[in-house]
């Protein structure tokens, strides 16, 4: 399927899906149509209302800059330990491992930030985020996986 | 490889599967797609910094309390030619150099953001040690425009200032003394107040970060940092330092270029009084010393630093210029003496004789500035290498007086994730650099600093 998918299907003990975030997600569904075919994917919970999530929050939640999605629920960045996913989005956001690094350490210990969490590979990841309230993540694929909603990057 | 994680502290698990370390990733090899499956999460579970230090796996929850803790600890080592730097460094050199700091931070909920951090740092006579609350502070913020914070934090002024004593931020052993000098480290590293921030959207020009803060500051007559008044004048020991009040800020222009950023802060304390005192100075006078008690009072003391960074690919340049300013109105009080022989005392036993007290007053000013330029080269994955030239003045008005100029060569070498080692060689010309408490037997002209220095963190 080339189109990017919002799956809103959750699993045993994540929260229900109100209202709300169906229509976000309806939402999204109409605005990504046009970027069918994209490979690179915002991916976040599906427990995140998004009315502000656009594509180009991602340098600001991936630096540290964006802590909290517009309800005011914190952000949980998940990251891949290494591997493509990993290498186009520190690409991204033009920097390099040691500046991504020391830029996360710097937030950290002045009390500014809390650091990425780190899983083994894509599958992982979108696991992860897809039962992390809040969660949200990178991936390179041919689509967004089961359980979390999918935001082609142009 | 390490990868940088962190230990929780769980309350909860939601859902079955693989859990998650935090953590920066990076490149390691190995398989890809391999979901992490290293036991089940445990609840409640607390690992300790030693054992993350050294690497050991330990699984942390998908969903927690939301709170995390970190540490650092550094250990260098300087020795000198020329002059004593931060101790004594001249011969043997000295291992009176590191940095210890843990922090907590927790998310209890939306929006908030509260922890602390203790560090404790020795450098020569600064620091010895003492374990002090680096920062401890709500943060709460509405949106990327606004957030507030409330508690003691870092000031933010020039690029590095809240990273003082990071060592693990940088590439450089030590900051550009120019602009970051240790012994006003004190000085400049943390606000007790409130303090706003945010990020301005410009369009096509990029973005504008804002904050600005007010408060107070607690330096204490004991803190290393008053030697800093004694190069003023205003006593060799002190028994009373007060802010009335600081404030200040930092505007940040994030440029369309990207990897470049500007940066423009300002720092101003208000009513600054130092209680300090001389004891049997030598008087204009032959055979007469005299106590003083000296108060200073800087009125407005400011602070204003412009820099510059650009990133492009490893290569990092940066620069930055500062000027100090204040007035300072000092007031000496003076307890005139001389030693007269002692009537029936043994041969050679003096009394002390006090004369008339007298007062004087006199307005002095001081004006700092410093500049440096410096570039940063990551040339190995591991390895990264910087020069920098740093020129600094005691005084715009007399530059030629006390001043020193430097160029330094750093190497750093992030041995794992989480511990590098660094060494760098600085060669120094003028007096400015090193202070005349550490060189009793008057400074050099000229000196060379080779620093050595080592840190963990998880």
């Amino acid at each position: 399927m080339d189109q990017p998918t919002p799956i809103p299907s959750m699993r045993s003990g994540s929260h229900r899906i109100n209202a709300t975030l169906r229509a976000s997600v309806l939402a999204w569904l109409v605005l990504l149509a046009p970027t069918a075919g994209a490979e690179e994917f915002l991916i976040v919970n599906p427990g995140v209302t998004g009315a502000g999530l656009q594509a180009r929050a991602l340098r600001d939640i991936f630096l540290g800059k964006r802590v909290n999605w517009d309800d005011g629920q914190r952000i949980i960045i998940f990251m891949t330990r290494e591997g493509p996913s990993r290498d186009v989005l520190l690409k991204r956001l033009g920097r390099t491992s040691a500046q991504f690094v020391s830029g996360w350490k710097r937030l950290v210990f002045t009390g500014s930030g809390t650091l990425p969490q780190v899983v083994e590979g894509d599958a992982a990841l979108q696991a992860a985020v897809a039962r992390t309230p809040g969660a949200v993540g990178f991936v390179v694929a041919a689509q967004a996986g089961d359980g979390v909603t999918g935001i082609a990057l142009p | 490889m390490l990868e940088p994680r962190c230990p929780k502290v769980c309350a909860r698990h939601h859902g079955p599967g693989g859990h998650a370390q935090h953590g920066v990733p990076r490149p390691s090899g190995g398989a890809q797609d391999r979901a992490t499956t290293r036991g089940r999460p445990r609840r409640f579970q607390v690992a300790t910094g030693a054992l993350l230090a050294f690497g050991a796996a330990v699984p942390a929850c998908a969903v927690d309390l939301g709170i995390d803790l970190h540490g650092f600890a550094s250990q260098g080592y300087l020795i000198t030619t020329g002059n004593n730097y931060l101790g004594p460094t001249l011969q043997d050199g000295s291992f009176e150099f590191n940095e210890v700091g843990l922090n907590v931070v927790a998310t209890p909920v939306d929006r908030l953001r509260v922890g602390a951090q203790v560090v404790s740092l020795d450098a020569g006579d600064f620091g010895n040690n003492q374990v002090e609350i680096d920062w401890a502070y709500g943060d709460y913020q509405l949106d990327q425009r606004l957030g507030f914070k409330l508690g003691r934090f870092k000031i933010p002024l020039g690029l590095a200032n809240d990273t003082r004593d990071l060592d693990l931020t940088r590439t450089q052993v030590f900051l550009p003394q120019a602009v970051y000098p240790v012994p006003l480290r004190d000085f400049y590293i943390a606000v007790n107040g409130v303090g706003i921030y945010g990020t301005a959207p410009m369009g096509g020009l990029g973005t504008l970060d804002y904050t600005a803060y007010i408060g107070g500051q607690n330096i204490t007559s004991q803190s290393a940092t008053a030697r800093y008044f004694t190069s003023l004048g205003a006593g060799d020991t002190f028994s009373f330092i007060h802010v009335s009040s600081i404030e200040g800020g930092a505007l940040t222009w994030n440029t369309p270029a990207d990897g470049l950023r500007l940066r423009a802060s300002l720092y101003h304390a208000y009513r600054l009084n130092v209680l300090g005192h001389t004891l049997g100075a030598a008087t204009s006078a032959a055979g007469v010393f005299s106590d003083n008690d000296i108060h200073a009072q800087l009125h407005d003391f400011w602070s204003g630093i412009l820099s510059a960074e650009y990133q492009w690919k490893d290569l990092t340049l940066a620069g930055e210029y500062l000027r100090n300013y204040s007035r300072n109105d000092v007031v000496v009080t003076s307890h005139p003496f001389i030693n007269a022989p002692a009537a029936g005392g043994p041969p050679g036993s003096t009394v002390r004789v006090d004369l008339p007290v007298t007062t004087t007053r006199r307005i002095s000013y001081l004006r700092n500035e410093g500049m440096y330029l410096s570039a940063g080269y990551r040339f190995l994955e591991r390895f990264e290498a910087s020069v920098g030239r740093e020129i600094y003045f005691d005084d715009t008005q007399a530059r030629g007086a006390s001043f020193f100029r430097s160029w330094d060569l750093s190497l750093r070498w992030d041995i794992l994730d989480h511990w590098l080692a660094k060494a760098e060689w600085q060669h120094v010309d003028g007096t400015a650099f090193a202070s005349r408490q550490d060189n009793p037997q008057g400074l050099k002209d000229s000196m060379d600093v080779l620093s050595l220095k080592t840190t963990f963190d998880f």
